[in-house]
């Protein structure tokens, strides 16, 4: 019985403690950065937009319709297939992506944000990359989190009050969040098994054939990486080593910090040398997640402190002022120098 | 207030194994098939597609070790009313070109469109053990049902029509895909010869549609 009564006890104690919401910060840069990069992409390829996802696309809504019959997907491009139908979903999708990274009714966004982003790459889903994949995947996840920290929601109504079920709603943004985090797993352990198993990665080229493709090339950068034996084997081992080794750091109080850092590099150097800008910032927004509230904080008061020393070192005046001793002044200053 | 705990509980327990669940059959899809995954395929995909389809296998277990580019050529009349076939246009290397000149370029979409269509085109029904059937494409176009990605690549090229120097009124086109070898590594150093080492393998003519521009 009192074995029971110990697994009650610590079942207890473990509801108590996942009804508390946490990472607040992390899920709201998320948010941030999410929606900021699907407002871009809307307003970015607003001249395309006829090309990429309109009635008279580059991919028919009767090759859309034979995708998704496939792929068991749906859009509402096809729901609303007019011209005036598609312009309609196209600014809709622009102002709730704006809505959703500014935190403005955040019980509601994220489902539209959804939905609406959903459509959007389901209408032509050749013009879907990695990013946009994980994006889609933890939106689903984020449905469910608080999404009102940073936001405009808690600068015009105040901080969210839960009546009743406070609880259940801080324990299901906690199992949001741990969601996002077992995802952030998954796809960095799956990159890095599939990448042992290639024997050009095994063999320490696989830098170089990418970087060399026209497809990733970026003249003048890429060939200073490419023509270096040292450079292309310690990419493509350390794009390895990272991979694998993230899902496991990840979850360690300091050691993620090194892990933060290597996707920073990683997803850097894939944007600027390889183009996958928006794929980059996706993967690299995604990290947020990592960090709790209390190192958010921390942080920013790091910065504070830094920009305080910093204001006060460029704001005083360098004085050399002449200066003549006086010995009587001296001692009455420090009497018990004798 | 002890039921209260109680809903808790279960809460908690309800949520862990669901997660549990969840991210055991997301685990099952995004690695290779295994005894498991194929004994109980059918279950893991109702579950994961199509809300969580993902493959995360980026660049392996090979990268790309050769350019595979898009090209087009076309059919148009000329003022004197002849028609006239124009040169094989590289689709692929113009649109890599503008991203490489400009990595926020808007046209960094339309290349990604491109090249996953040609991804697609290769995985389509019309290939078979990397070989094209030429039989199944004739039959798939003369009955107007062929792969998106095929008929996505033709209207990406019916497209960019426009922006070549050709003056007349197009009539058809079709693409083609052209392998490159590039150097190999350990022969880095030696230039790159664009024109050596190529495969190609062209597609029917197909009409020309009405496509909205690109730019």
């Amino acid at each position: 019985m009192s074995f029971f009564r110990n697994i009650a006890h610590r079942l207890s104690a473990a509801s108590q403690s996942m009804s508390v919401a946490r990472r607040q910060l992390g899920v709201a840069i998320v948010r941030i950065v999410f929606g900021g990069v699907t407002a871009v992409l809307y307003g970015l390829h607003f001249p395309q937009r006829q090309f990429l996802w309109g009635s008279d696309a580059v991919v028919t809504p009767a090759d859309t319709a034979t995708i998704l019959s496939a792929t068991h997907s749906w859009t509402l491009y096809s729901l609303f297939p007019s011209p005036l139908g598609g312009e309609c979903l196209y600014w809709l999708g622009l102002i709730v992506s704006l809505l959703f990274a500014a935190g403005l009714f955040v019980r509601v966004t994220p489902l539209l944000f959804f939905v609406l982003t959903w459509s959007l790459y389901q209408r032509n889903a050749f013009a879907l990359d990695g990013g946009d994949n994980l994006l889609l995947i933890l939106t689903i996840y984020l449905m469910f989190a608080d999404l009102s920290a940073l936001s405009l929601d808690r600068l015009l109504f105040g901080p969210r009050r839960e009546k009743n079920f406070a609880w259940l709603s801080g324990m299901l943004h906690n199992f949001a969040v741990t969601a996002c985090l077992l995802q952030l797993a998954i796809l960095y352990f799956d990159a890095g098994f599939y990448k042992i198993q290639g024997h050009v990665w095994s063999s320490g080229t696989a830098i170089y054939y990418i970087l060399r493709s026209n497809l990733f090339a970026l003249p003048g950068w890429g060939d200073y990486i490419w023509r270096s034996a040292a450079l292309v084997t310690i990419g493509t081992y350390g794009t390895i080593l990272f991979e694998i080794m993230h899902p496991f750091l990840m979850w360690h109080r300091r050691l993620k910090y090194l892990i933060f850092s290597g996707a920073v590099v990683l997803h850097a150097g894939i944007g600027l040398l390889m183009g996958l800008v928006w794929f980059s910032l996706t993967m690299i927004g995604a990290h947020a997640i990592l960090f709790d509230d209390d190192e958010y904080l921390r942080l920013l008061k790091f910065m504070r402190a830094v920009y305080g020393n910093l204001n006060q070192a460029f704001r005083r005046p360098l004085v050399m002022e002449s200066h003549t001793f006086d010995p009587t002044a001296a001692a009455e200053a420090n009497p018990s120098a004798g | 207030m002890e039921r209260h705990q109680t809903t808790r509980n279960l809460c908690l327990v309800g949520l862990t194994a669901l997660l549990t669940v969840h991210f055991l059959m997301t685990f099952a899809v995004t690695l290779p098939p295994t005894p498991l995954t194929v004994e109980y395929g059918k279950a893991i995909d109702s579950w994961i597609y199509p809300y969580f389809s993902q493959s995360w296998s980026f660049f392996a277990p090979t990268p790309p070790t050769e350019d595979n580019f898009v090209i087009a050529q076309y059919r148009y009349k000329s003022s004197s009313g002849a028609i006239v076939e124009s040169p094989w246009i590289n689709l692929s290397r113009t649109l890599n070109e503008a991203a490489q000149r400009d990595r926020l370029s808007s046209l960094a979409i339309v290349q990604a469109t491109v090249s996953s269509a040609y991804c697609g085109l290769v995985k389509s029904e019309i290939f078979k053990d990397g070989k094209l059937d030429e039989k199944l494409l004739h039959d798939r176009i003369s009955s107007n049902r062929q792969p998106p990605a095929l008929h996505t690549l033709e209207r990406a090229a019916m497209s960019c029509y426009r922006i070549t120097s050709f003056k007349g009124a197009p009539v058809s086109v079709r693409i083609g895909i052209l392998d490159h070898k590039f150097p190999r590594f350990t022969q880095r150093y030696k230039p790159d010869d664009e024109a050596a080492n190529n495969t190609e393998l062209p597609f029917p003519f197909v009409p020309f549609e009405s496509v909205a521009p690109f730019d």
